[in-house]
C-alpha cells in the first residue's frame, strides 16, 4: 500500500488508495508506509474509491494514522468512500473521527480552506 | 395392497390401497396397461394409501418417466396428509400436478389432443 | 368461508442472500412472522381453515406453524407448480375451494388491519372480487355460488396491502407498525407501558436507557450506558453490548451487538448488516462487533458418529490386506486409476478432498475387488476421520453449482456410500435427490446400519 507523495498548489500531500481491503493482513504495512510518508508531509488524503471492506484491525490502522498526522498537526481526510465501507463507518462511529469527501476536488479544496484559516488567524 | 384402476373418460385412473413399500412396488409398475402408457393421461389417486416408503415413491417416479416418454402426463390426487409430507420433504413434490380432488384431475387433462 | 394464501418461491426469492435462518413467509415483522399476521386476520374475519398454495419447501414452516393448532385453526399446505395461474391452483385445490366463500390473498405481501374491527359480517356480505392490492400482491373474495352481497359503504372497514420485495419494506412495515400502529395488531411481549414491548428473561443494565417505542424479545441483554430506542426492535437472544446505540432498527435473534457501536436506521442479524435505503449489505468479519450468538446446530449425535466411524475403523481393518494386494495387483495392470477430487462436506460449504478409484477391469480380479468395495477405501478412511458419513448423500464436488444446490439442501450429509445406490434407486440422474431427503429426514441407527449393509451388498452383485 504506497502513499505517494505529491506536491500540490495547497502543499504536499500524501496520498494513498487502499485497494479491495484494508485488514489483519496489510495493516502493518500500512502503518510503516504512514511512518516513512509523515517524514515528508503531514497532510494526508486516503482515496477510499477501490476499496471494499475494513475490519476492525484495519480501522484501527485508518484511526492511527489520523492520530499521528493530527499529533504531526497535520491532517488526514478521506474520500470516495463506498456504501459498504460507510455502513462499517458509521457503525463504529469513526465518520465522528475522519472528515469525508465525496472527492479528490472537495478533499483537497478542504486543505486550502484550512490554510487560509491558518493565516488569517496568524 | 390393492390397485383399483377406473377409467374416466380417456383418463387411466390409478388408486393404489393400502401400502406401498418395496414389497409390491411391482405391482405399481405393472398396473399401467401399454394402452394408457401410450395414451398418456394417468391420474394417481393416492388418497386410499396409508403408507409410502422410499421404493414405493421411486416407482410412481418412474411411472411419471414412463408416461412422460410418450408426451403424456401423470396427475397426482393427494390429500393434505401424511403421504403429501412424503412428497414434499423430498421435494418431488415438483414434479406433479398435485390435485385434492380425482374428478377434476381427470379433467384437467387438455381437450382436443388426439 | 375459508382462506386460500397463494405465495410463489420467486416473489421471495430476494430474500434468500440476506436473513437466511427462517423460512420467508416466516419473516419477522415487528417481531411476529408475516404468516402469523395472516392468520390472525383470517380469525377476525371468522375463518378457520387456511391453506398455503406454494411451490416453495415448507418444512420449517410445518415445523414453527404445524398445523395451526395454537391458533385454534386448521393451516394446510398444497404444493403448486411455479407456472401455475389462479384458476389452476383453485382447480388443484377444488375439493378445498367447493362450497365455500374464498378469502384469496396472492403474493408476498403485508395486510395492514385492525384487530378492533370485527370483518365477520363485512367478510360475509361483501361482493365477490378484489379489495385491495399492491405491486406484489392481490386480496379478494371468491365465491363460486356467486351470490351478490350487500354491504353499506361506510361500514366497509378499510384494507390495504403493502408490497414486501425488498429489504427497505421490511423495516419500513416494521417501524411504521411500531411508531403508530402497534394497536392494530397483537403484538408478542409483555406491554405494561405504552409503546414498549419487553419479552421473559430480559435483563437490562441500571445504567442502559430505553427510550419508547420499543420492543425486545425473549432472553435478551442490554449492557450499561446503553441507549435502545426510540423505534428499536430487538429478536430474541440478543446481546447488546456497553455504550452502543440502537435507533430506528430492527435486530434479528441471536445476535450479539459489540460495544461503541451506533446503530442508526439499519437492519441486522448475525454478522450482516443493511442498510434499508440503500439495500446495501455488508458481512462483519469481526466477532466483537456483531456476530450471531452461537446456538446448538442440528448435527447427527454423538453416538450415531461414533457409530459411523468403528464401523469404518473395523471396515478398514478388515480390508486393508485384501487392498493392499489387489491394488498392487490391478496398478501393475494400470487398471487401478486414483484420482483426487474435491467435494463438500456439509452444507455451509466446507471442503474435503477425497480419493476415488476407478478399477478398469472387468475380468475376476476386477469383479472380486468391486464386490470387496475395495475401491472405497480411501474414502473409509475419511469416515474413520469423522469427515465423511459411512452412509449418506452422494459427495458432491465442490464447484459453483452444487453450492447452490446446496443452499437448498441443509440436510446433506456425504459418505462413503449413498442412500440411492443402497436402495439401487432410481434410473433417472436427477433423482438421486429425492430418495436421499427421504432417508435424511428418517434417520436413525439402526437405519442407517441396514441400509449400510444394502449398500454393501449391492455392490456384491
Amino acid at each position: 500500500m504506497d502513499i505517494q507523495i505529491t506536491a500540490t498548489q495547497h502543499g504536499t500531500i500524501g496520498i494513498a488508495a487502499p485497494k479491495d481491503r484494508i485488514d489483519a493482513v496489510n495493516s502493518r504495512a500500512l502503518r510503516r508506509h504512514f511512518d516513512l510518508a509523515l517524514k515528508k508531509t503531514n497532510q494526508f488524503i486516503f482515496d477510499c474509491r477501490k476499496l471494499d471492506f475494513l475490519d476492525s484491525t484495519g480501522l484501527g490502522a485508518l484511526v492511527s494514522c489520523l492520530n499521528k498526522a493530527n499529533s504531526a498537526q497535520g491532517e488526514l481526510c478521506l474520500f470516495g468512500i463506498n456504501p459498504k465501507v460507510k455502513i462499517i463507518f458509521e457503525l463504529t462511529q469513526a465518520d465522528k473521527l475522519f472528515p469525508i469527501f465525496t472527492d479528490m476536488e472537495s478533499a483537497l479544496s478542504s486543505f486550502a480552506n484550512r490554510k487560509t484559516s491558518e493565516e488569517l488567524s496568524q | 395392497m390393492k390397485i383399483y384402476q377406473k377409467i374416466l373418460e380417456d383418463v387411466c385412473i390409478i388408486i393404489p390401497h393400502g401400502r406401498l413399500d418395496a414389497s409390491n412396488t411391482h405391482y405399481i409398475q405393472k398396473s399401467l396397461s401399454e394402452e394408457a402408457e401410450k395414451e398418456g393421461r394417468v391420474v394417481m389417486d393416492l388418497s386410499s394409501l396409508e403408507f409410502l416408503d422410499s421404493s414405493g415413491l421411486g416407482a410412481i417416479i418412474s411411472l411419471l418417466r414412463r408416461v412422460k416418454k410418450n408426451d403424456g402426463d401423470m396427475k397426482l390426487v393427494c390429500p393434505a396428509d401424511k403421504i403429501r409430507r412424503v412428497f414434499e420433504l423430498t421435494r418431488a413434490d415438483r414434479m406433479f400436478d398435485i390435485y385434492d380432488d380425482c374428478e377434476v384431475a381427470a379433467k384437467s387433462f387438455p381437450r382436443g389432443k388426439a | 368461508m375459508k382462506t386460500l394464501l397463494i405465495v410463489k418461491e420467486k416473489e421471495f426469492s430476494w430474500l434468500g442472500s440476506t436473513f437466511q435462518n427462517c423460512h420467508p413467509l416466516a419473516t419477522q415483522i415487528c417481531k411476529k412472522p408475516l404468516l402469523e399476521y395472516f392468520i390472525d386476520f383470517s380469525i377476525l374475519c371468522g375463518i378457520n381453515d387456511i391453506r398455503l398454495a406454494t411451490d416453495a419447501p415448507t418444512e420449517e414452516l410445518v415445523d414453527q406453524f404445524g398445523q395451526g393448532s395454537r391458533w385454534g385453526i386448521s393451516l394446510d399446505y398444497s404444493p403448486v407448480r411455479e407456472t401455475d395461474e389462479l384458476d389452476e391452483i383453485i382447480q388443484k385445490n377444488s375439493l378445498y375451494c367447493k362450497d365455500s366463500r374464498l378469502l384469496v390473498v396472492k403474493g408476498f405481501c403485508f395486510l395492514h388491519y385492525d384487530k378492533n374491527i370485527d370483518y365477520k359480517y363485512f367478510m360475509h356480505n361483501v361482493e365477490p372480487g378484489e379489495l385491495s392490492s399492491c405491486e406484489t400482491g392481490s386480496v379478494r373474495v371468491m365465491d363460486d355460488l356467486s351470490q351478490s352481497g350487500t354491504v353499506p359503504a361506510s361500514d366497509s372497514p378499510t384494507l390495504s396491502l403493502s408490497p414486501v420485495s425488498n429489504v427497505g419494506d421490511i423495516h419500513r412495515l416494521s417501524m411504521e407498525i411500531l411508531m403508530d400502529h402497534s394497536d392494530q395488531y397483537v403484538l408478542p411481549g409483555y406491554n405494561n407501558e405504552d409503546h414498549i414491548y419487553i419479552g421473559h428473561n430480559v435483563t437490562i443494565a441500571k445504567k442502559a436507557k430505553i427510550i419508547p417505542p420499543v420492543m425486545i424479545g425473549n432472553h435478551v441483554q442490554i449492557y450499561g450506558e446503553t441507549v435502545v430506542g426510540p423505534g428499536a426492535i430487538i429478536g430474541s437472544d440478543v446481546i447488546i453490548d456497553a455504550h452502543s446505540s440502537v435507533q430506528d432498527s430492527v435486530i434479528f435473534d441471536k445476535t450479539y451487538v459489540g460495544e461503541h457501536l451506533e446503530l442508526k436506521n439499519k437492519l441486522l442479524g448475525g454478522n450482516l448488516i443493511v442498510d434499508p435505503d440503500t439495500g446495501t449489505q455488508v458481512h462483519l468479519e469481526d466477532p466483537h462487533l456483531l456476530s450471531q450468538v452461537k446456538s446448538s446446530k442440528k448435527s447427527l449425535p454423538l453416538i450415531h458418529r461414533i457409530f459411523h466411524q468403528i464401523t469404518a475403523l473395523l471396515a478398514v481393518i478388515i480390508m486393508a490386506l485384501p487392498y493392499a494386494a489387489f491394488a498392487l495387483i490391478l496398478k501393475l495392470q494400470k487398471r487401478w486409476l486414483n484420482e483426487k477430487e474435491t467435494v463438500f462436506i456439509n452444507s455451509s460449504g466446507r471442503t474435503v478432498e477425497l480419493v476415488r478409484v476407478t478399477i478398469k477391469d472387468d475380468g475376476l480380479v476386477g469383479r472380486i475387488a468391486r464386490s470387496l468395495s475395495l475401491e472405497r477405501f480411501p474414502v473409509l478412511i475419511r469416515v474413520m476421520q469423522g469427515k465423511l458419513a459411512l452412509i449418506g448423500s452422494r459427495a458432491l464436488p465442490a464447484d459453483e453449482e452444487n453450492r447452490k444446490v446446496l443452499d437448498e439442501y441443509q440436510a446433506y450429509r456425504p459418505a462413503a456410500f449413498s442412500y440411492a445406490e443402497a436402495e439401487s434407486w432410481p434410473a433417472e440422474d436427477s433423482d438421486w435427490e429425492i430418495v436421499e431427503r427421504f432417508h435424511l429426514a428418517r434417520r436413525s441407527l439402526l437405519r442407517d446400519y441396514l441400509m449400510a449393509l444394502k449398500a454393501v451388498l449391492n455392490s456384491f452383485n
